[in-house]
């Protein structure tokens, strides 16, 4: 079935293709001379109006709107005034991403006004879109043809051959578009891209470093390290592949499609674009974006909520939080509004409040990992550790590689005085994450100063101190180095260690100092330290960051 | 002549010249009794579960010569009575050889017997002999816990999941067993999806503002857990310690095979819509995620891909796994071209491969060798992920269905569509997911099982494979277990050697024939065999004959 309606649309397509050039059909014969058959011009047909229904309901007014002005223009229009309205209706549709509807719209402007490139041009991205790059390259050579200085063009043509595999063609279309226009960026990425198909690996460097000049971006980065790994220059390859980004980001300016953002006004058009925006770190333009979404779709629980994430990272929270309240009206049965508006009780310092979102969110859905784990360090932050405990270990059921959990499990043992716990915690934390260096850290302290006897191994802690400060020096780990000391009885390098850390503090963290000063007062008195963190300590409230 | 000369040391004379068209491959589900229907449980709610699922495997699990077919269910997904019948169901294939050499197929449904009886909403299934007592074993992936099906070898399974040591990674498609430490003991990598559950589905809308199923970016990734055999199938999650767990995304293909020719398996995850790893087996059971550098983490375009089903063969007959992924609508399938260190180069577009399969979403892939010209072509079981408009406007109930693709390598990485010329079986549109490739009636040549969303399975015998020279190989240990990971290279009279891996991975949530196929064209002729180990040994013999399968025991030799 697939591949008769396949075929039918191929000879359809000959037909209109060779309409440009000589014509072969009723509207070749308006096209090839519209001054001479003026009747034929004054009535043309029209498409039909596609099925629009599955449409938003604007999107659906929108689109019946202007398919009347195409009907009223059919009865007053000549031919080629004709094609407006169409090409209009034609670049709606694909707006909408309604490729295959559009298509109709755009051949039969197309016939109408031939030498008008546009058309031809929007059906090469329509065939684009519909997964027909042969029929794309058609259209673009014919857009090509009726304006060879259209930069844009040769950019889409020279892709289109790269994605057929006709790396030579891509080459010359884009040698030409860089001649044309020395500062685009996409005429020398997309070059470079033509020259690694072509195994021209040097002048894919050259190409692409000239891109790079232009435009710093990870997709031509990418490109750049494929061409040195070719070259056999791996440092380099490394240095590049480090930044990926997607080919299909580097497009040339290209007014036609730009043309068409913005011709919607529905919910679901700006919520596609305040989702890009999120992407961009534009929050602002995001929240204008969302907001315009949800005044659109205001039943939209997800509009609501990608809303208040838009605002909570633009730093209002107050708005975030209506925002997020209403998702949670619209959808009370969805954990992820629940969650939101626990984080921004949670910003707000309100804990309790927080507390009581994230117990919603994670009886809505037991799995969900981020709320466990916020709940867990909200619980501990409040003093309720022994309420956290399971909320971590649920974290770490689902996914082992939250080591954050793992480490906020430990320090809640430590707080509840279940050192020997802490400790065999923290020695499987430090074998699984050897690269995180907080939990060796963590660990030594217990080994250093637990109260428990049977925990603390200060010959432990000292090898442990002594490999961290081999590559981190801050004013804590001095301090656990002092600790290490002193419980291996080496009261001197305690003092002389403890000073160090009182120093470095002085300069980062002054407040810790009083209680650094007591303890060196006991390594004076050759008493090792018992505490390995203070009651106070920021390690025990833990507040998300950022 | 021309094509011939392009190709790296093939001998085979039938790829220059197209077969020419029929019935290829034909369905024999019905007529050989493998009565299965997929239900996905959808209820109008879009849940990205349901059209997730499912898989298949090909295995022989009582051991009588011949691949018996295990058939993953799903379930209704809303709270309310179970769809009737609805569990997965194993197949016994009593292959019967009549005068002439005639083959029937003949399926029975041996659920019961097997004493197979959980109801869970199935994804996939990965084979494997996890205790070396020489019957094979299945992984069952789910959305919900998974399973672990000891074969008792007495036509029984029992799930002993929970006394394996094994964990609950969630939601899971994709697993593969490997032999990562070279101890002999099947370890086991499994593939976690998304965190999910009904009660956190969101509605997701396409740009026309329409109600769609969500992509995998809607929701968490849940890294991969690996889990080291310590022995007779007990096993202890080593995820953290191997470092699998650093870099993950939503995986739906995995597939363990040796990247870099170092003779030890590195495991290749492929992602949803999220860069692919593979991850490189840094020999004392850790990994190091290679795949940027390796150039098979994105596309040619810098792109991460929707990838699903992943198969690694040597297309080219180059002596190396070359990657296979089968991918989204406007992506096409993926072709790296390994370079033998483990350097790979997207030749898609090069190839013709991802021009024809753009229109298409791809499942279940995998290289085989469907004429036996001696050059892997590749099947591709396709369907969309999210309403295809043209089939909605339409009224279809169900639009995401497409038809199956079937490419034919005619050397020198470049490859024909030639569906069109497969038969009728090729002409269904359908949803497909699963597909496990292997030779279920033992006359030489790959056929294929597939396995449909919410609709029925299909088996594909294929008719054109054995009109060429062939050889079959099994590779086994004295216990007669399949050898998953060991490498078979056939040298051919004119000193050019062909090389197939033996592995069940691969595809779309489904277990393969671990048996390997060499095709030798109408005058390929074999004059050794050599096997590399999976322990890193080799092994090598004068061979001669073809039209046959053999066995290959380690200790023994071919016979």
């Amino acid at each position: 079935m697939r591949a008769a309606v396949d075929g039918l649309w191929r000879v359809t397509l000959a037909c209109v293709l060779a309409a440009a050039a000589a014509g072969c059909s009723r509207e070749r014969t308006s096209t090839a001379k519209p001054s001479a058959n003026a009747h034929a011009l004054q009535s043309p047909s029209i498409p039909a109006l596609p099925d629009v229904s599955r449409f938003d309901e604007s999107v659906q007014q929108r689109i019946r709107s202007e398919y009347e002005t195409l009907v009223n223009a059919r009865t007053n229009a000549s031919a080629r005034e004709l094609s407006e309205p169409l090409g209009r209706m034609g670049r709606l549709l694909l707006a909408a991403e309604a490729h295959e509807a559009s298509r109709p719209f755009f051949e039969a402007a197309r016939t109408l006004s031939p030498e008008d490139m546009r058309w031809s041009y929007y059906l090469g991205h329509v065939h684009l879109a519909l997964q027909k790059p042969e029929m794309a390259v058609s259209f673009f050579e014919e857009a090509h043809r009726l304006d060879p200085r259209a930069v844009p063009t040769r950019i889409w043509l020279g892709e289109t051959y790269l994605t057929l595999g006709r790396a030579a063609d891509a080459e010359r279309q884009l040698a030409a578009a860089t001649e044309l226009q020395p500062a685009s960026t996409a005429a020398w990425f997309w070059r470079g891209r033509a020259a690694l198909a072509m195994q021209d690996h040097a002048q894919a460097v050259r190409y692409l470093e000239r891109a790079l000049t232009l435009n710093p971006s990870p997709a031509v980065h990418y490109q750049l390290g494929l061409a040195y790994r070719a070259l056999g220059d791996r440092s380099r390859a490394e240095q590049h592949l480090k930044h990926r980004g997607d080919a299909a980001s580097i497009v040339p300016d290209d007014p036609l499609i730009d043309s068409l953002r913005g011709m919607f006004d529905s919910g679901g058009a700006y919520l596609t674009r305040g989702l890009e925006a999120i992407d961009r770190r534009d929050w602002a333009t995001a929240v204008a974006n969302l907001r315009r979404a949800s005044e659109l779709s205001p039943r939209d629980a997800a509009v609501h909520l990608n809303l208040g994430t838009a605002l909570f990272l633009s730093g209002d929270r107050p708005a975030a939080r209506r925002a997020f309240e209403t998702a949670v009206k619209i959808a009370p049965d969805l954990p992820k509004p629940r969650y939101t508006l626990g984080l921004v009780a949670e910003a707000d310092m309100r804990d309790t409040e927080a507390i009581a979102h994230f117990t919603a969110a994670v009886g809505l859905d037991p799995n969900y990992l981020e709320a466990h784990a916020s709940l867990a360090d909200a619980l501990r932050r409040t003093g309720q550790v022994e309420a956290s405990l399971p909320h971590y270990l649920k974290v770490l059921a689902l996914n082992p590689a939250v080591s954050q959990a793992r480490f906020g499990y430990a320090i809640g043992l430590v707080r509840l005085g279940r050192f020997r716990e802490a400790r065999d915690s923290l020695r499987d934390a430090v074998a699984m994450y050897p690269d995180q260096p907080g939990f060796a850290h963590a660990l030594a302290r217990i080994l250093a100063a637990a109260p428990d006897d049977s925990v603390r191994d200060g010959a432990a802690a000292v090898q442990l101190t002594e490999k961290l400060l081999a590559s981190n020096r801050s004013w804590t780990l001095l301090e656990t180095r002092a600790m290490a000391a002193a419980e291996v009885g080496r009261f001197e390098d305690a003092l002389k260690w403890q000073q160090a850390a009182i120093e470095e503090a002085g300069n980062t963290a002054p407040a810790a100092t009083a209680h650094m000063r007591e303890i060196l007062g006991g390594y004076r008195r050759r008493v090792p330290c018992r505490t390995p963190w203070r009651a106070d300590d920021a390690v025990f409230s833990p507040r998300p960051s950022g | 002549m021309l094509l011939a000369g392009c190709r790296a040391g093939g001998t085979s004379s039938s790829t220059a010249s197209v077969p020419p068209s029929g019935d290829w491959f034909v369905d024999r589900a019905e007529a050989s009794g493998l009565d299965f229907v997929h239900v996905n449980g959808m209820s109008g709610q879009r849940y990205i579960a349901e059209i997730m699922g499912p898989g298949v495997a090909l295995f022989d699990y009582d051991n009588d010569g011949d691949l018996d077919v295990y058939a993953v269910q799903g379930q209704l997904l809303t709270k309310g009575e179970q769809a009737p019948a609805s569990q997965d169901r194993l197949f016994r294939n009593d292959l019967e050889t009549g005068t002439g050499g005639v083959r029937t197929v003949r399926f029975t449904d041996v659920t019961a017997s097997a004493r197979l009886t959980a109801r869970s909403y199935g994804m996939g299934v990965a084979a494997g002999d996890v205790d070396n007592d020489g019957w094979t074993d299945l992984y069952l992936t789910r959305f919900g816990a998974d399973a672990l099906l000891k074969n008792n070898g007495d036509g029984t399974f029992t799930d002993v999941f929970a006394r394996s040591g094994l964990a609950d990674p969630g939601w899971t498609v994709a697993a593969s067993f490997i032999d990562m430490d070279r101890d002999g003991w099947l370890d086991l990598f499994v593939s976690s999806y998304v965190r999910y559950s009904t009660a956190s589905d969101i509605e997701c809308a396409a740009p026309s503002g329409v109600r769609d199923y969500c992509s995998p970016q809607s929701y968490t990734p849940v890294p991969g857990r690996l889990f080291w055999n310590r022995g007779r199938g007990v096993f202890q999650d080593v995820t953290l310690n191997a470092g699998v767990a650093r870099e993950y995304g939503p995986a739906l293909g995995t597939m363990a095979f040796d990247a870099n020719g170092d003779g030890w398996p590195d495991i290749y995850v492929a992602n949803d819509g999220e860069e692919n790893q593979l991850w490189l087996n840094r020999r004392n059971r850790t990994f190091e995620n290679s795949a940027v550098l390796a150039g098979v983490a994105v596309n040619a375009a810098g792109k991460p891909e929707g990838s699903m089903g992943v198969d690694a063969g040597d297309f080219d007959n180059d002596g190396d796994d070359d990657l296979l992924i089968a991918n989204l609508t406007g992506e096409g399938s993926t072709l790296y071209e390994n370079d033998g260190a483990g350097i790979f180069q997207d030749v898609s577009s090069a190839s013709s491969l991802r021009t024809k399969s753009l229109p298409y979403t791809g499942f279940g892939t995998a290289w085989f060798d469907f004429d036996n010209d001696g050059w892997l072509d590749i099947l591709t079981v396709n369907g969309a992920i999210a309403t295809i408009q043209s089939l909605a406007a339409a009224g279809d109930p169900f639009p995401l269905h497409q038809r199956k693709q079937l490419f034919r390598n005619l050397g020198a990485s470049r490859f024909d569509d030639v569906t069109a010329a497969a038969g009728a079986a090729f002409a269904a549109s359908e949803v497909g997911r699963g597909a496990a490739f292997g030779d279920i009636d033992n006359d030489g040549d790959p056929d294929v099982v597939v396995a449909n969303n919410n609709g029925r399975m299909r088996v594909l015998l294929n008719q054109r494979g054995d009109r060429s020279r062939w050889l079959g190989v099994r590779v086994v240990d004295d216990a007669r277990r399949d050898l998953l990971g060991a490498r078979v290279g056939l040298v051919l009279a004119d000193g050019s050697t062909r090389w197939r891996r033996i592995r069940s991975d691969g595809s779309y949530a489904s277990a393969n024939d671990p048996r390997v196929l060499f095709g030798l064209g109408e005058s390929g002729q074999p004059a050794r065999i050599r096997v590399q180990w999976p322990d890193g040994g080799a092994s090598e013999w004068p061979f001669t004959a073809v039209n046959k399968w053999i066995l290959v025991q380690r200790g023994v030799g071919p016979r």
